[in-house]
């Protein structure tokens, strides 16, 4: 065995007696905040015409918060969960000949807010009682998408009488993977719960499915597949 | 409120270094006294075009000297001070109150005790004096030496004029006077119009460029904008009182050449785009050469979603086919959230 191989191991083996060292307060929820890349599939709605893409090339910059209460409390939690998100981009406006070549100037945004409630499964129990500071996380729900776009003057938008604005309805899934930074520094975690109520800390990877698109109605489809990076806080 | 002497204002002093300061702009800066100190400079908000940070100095332009000059206009500054105002002003305390004026930009100190070219206001007739504030009023025909509003347009150089009270705060040091100032400067100067101006116009854009102005105390810049024809070489309010199509807009602080001004204007009809800088008093410069561009229609991202067949109309009623579960889940999840919370709480 290399010394590496005895350090790692070691290092285990500290992770894992250490994460039930304290007396914590009671738990009753989680809260979370996340961030990730979001591509609304809005393009899929057309054969070949991508205006979309033509207008915003890059990824949303995503930004979403949860805020999660427990109704279950023994192998793993089981919740009820709020989120609500915001994700914008802006992209210069084109000429209507689209042939002129002048760098016309204006920027056209498209702003999203999403809103979710979740049903929440947290399998910690693992991490709890055998100090694995490893917990997956399950979520599923519904989804109301408010979005809007803004024209060159910053106004919504507007053609033939409709609104640039509104809202769209789905559903989510998601899986995630939480890490407990807790076995880090217990004596921090320790404080932490201490002062502010925070029994654990993780920061999570989660990998999310929205089908937001009026469940098949026509029009915008906010819906992605993303992959979302956070801490939560547990209180 | 009368001013004593009318020549005392004309000219600029001769020096005690003391007092000098080697600000940039304005090297003879007023001085804040320690005991008493300029607090309110009301009653002639229009007949100023705006106030330095220090709220001791009051910028007027030719709009304002006009104004003031034809309404004989009393600017009335007000002094106050943490001792009794009636102690400051005794007799062993109290040196004088003066006005005084120099040429703009400065750098020369100005000592008045003793020195002719400040003018001595007299203590009964010209201050109005409470305990703890004492108020100069001061006609500015007299003080600006203009009694005709057309000569504001024809003043040569522009200058700066001080209201002073000096007293012996320290009162152990003979003739080691406080001072506390107020300076008007009457800028009569306008400033260069820009140059090179380009300009590109959509349905909700102006946007220009230019190159600057070379003038010295530029604050920011003022681009008009018609749909019918004008020339350059006249000033902007000329334009917009002549023109019902134009409109005169701020564009840009001193330290721009470019910027994107909102507006709202109708795509394939010619424009008439020209420039004007502003001074830090207000005056515009005759406006740059009019440039003629034609509004460029666009489509933002709404409208070419549209034309491409996208089926969304917006609106917050989500569209959700028949057997779907719509918004009725949601809702009656936000609801069990809400209940849970509140009977988690009570708990």
């Amino acid at each position: 065995m290399t010394r590496l191989h005895a350090a790692a191991l070691a290092c285990v083996a500290t992770l894992c007696v250490s994460t039930t060292a304290w007396a914590e307060s009671p738990v009753s929820g989680i809260a979370e905040v996340k961030f990730g890349g979001y591509q609304p599939m809005i393009d899929s709605e057309f054969g070949g015409a991508t205006p979309f893409a033509d207008y915003y090339a890059d990824d949303l910059w995503f930004l979403e918060a949860e805020w999660d209460l427990y109704l279950y409390d023994g192998i793993g939690k089981l919740g009820l969960g709020l989120h609500a998100g915001y994700a914008s981009t802006t992209g210069d406006i084109r000429s209507a000949d689209g042939v002129s070549g002048d760098e016309v100037p204006g920027e056209t945004s498209f702003s999203v807010i999403p809103l979710r409630a979740s049903i929440v499964y947290r399998y910690d129990y693992s991490a709890i009682h055998h100090g694995i500071p490893l917990v997956p996380v399950l979520k599923a729900g519904l989804d109301y998408h408010l979005w809007w776009v803004t024209d060159g003057s910053g106004e919504t938008a507007s053609v033939d009488g409709f609104q640039g604005e509104g809202a769209k309805a789905g559903w989510h899934a998601s899986l995630g993977l939480n890490l407990l930074l807790d076995v880090i520094s217990p004596r921090t975690a320790a404080i932490f719960d201490l002062n502010w109520g925070v029994n654990n800390t993780y920061f999570f990877a989660e990998y999310m499915i929205s089908r937001v698109d009026g469940f098949g109605g026509p029009g915008f489809d906010l819906s992605d597949d993303q992959l979302l990076f956070g801490l939560a806080f547990e209180f | 409120m009368r001013i004593m002497s009318t020549r005392a204002c004309a000219s600029a002093l001769a020096a005690l270094g003391a007092l000098a300061c080697a600000a940039p702009a304005f090297a003879l800066t007023p001085t804040t006294g320690t005991e008493v100190t300029l607090t309110q400079v009301s009653g002639f908000s229009r007949y100023v075009y705006q106030l330095d940070d220090a709220q001791t100095t009051a910028f007027m332009g030719v709009d304002e000297c006009v104004d003031a000059i034809e309404q004989d206009a009393e600017l009335t500054v007000q002094f106050t001070t943490s001792r009794s105002f009636t102690d400051v002003l005794a007799d062993d305390l109290f040196e004088a109150a003066y006005t005084f004026s120099v040429d703009r930009d400065s750098t020369t100190a100005v000592s008045c005790a003793g020195n002719e070219v400040c003018t001595t206001l007299d203590r009964d007739e010209d201050l109005t004096i409470t305990t703890t504030a004492i108020q100069v009023s001061l006609s500015a025909r007299e003080l600006f030496q203009i009694s005709d509003p057309v000569d504001c347009a024809t003043v040569e150089d522009d200058a700066e004029f001080f209201v002073r009270l000096t007293w012996d705060a320290d009162r152990s040091t003979e003739g080691a006077f406080s001072t506390a100032d107020m300076r008007f400067v009457l800028d009569t100067t306008r400033p260069d119009a820009p140059t090179s101006v380009t300009a590109l116009a959509t349905e909700s854009t102006v946007s220009v460029s230019w190159e600057d102005s070379s003038s010295g105390d530029l604050d920011e810049y003022a681009l008009v904008y018609a749909t019918a024809s004008f020339s350059g070489g006249v000033l902007p309010t000329e334009v917009t009182e002549a023109l019902s199509s134009a409109k005169l807009q701020r564009v840009a602080d001193n330290e721009s050449n470019s910027q994107d001004v909102t507006a709202d204007l109708t795509p394939e009809v010619t424009l008439y785009v020209a420039l004007a800088a502003r001074d830090e008093a207000g005056n515009y410069s005759e406006l740059s050469d009019a440039v003629e561009t034609t509004v460029v229609d666009t489509i933002d991202f709404w409208e070419a979603y549209r034309e491409a067949g996208g089926q969304e109309e917006g609106g917050y009623c989500a569209h959700t086919p028949a057997g779907s579960p719509g918004r009725a889940p949601w809702l009656m999840m936000l609801f069990g959230f809400v209940a849970l919370a509140r009977v988690r709480r009570q708990r």
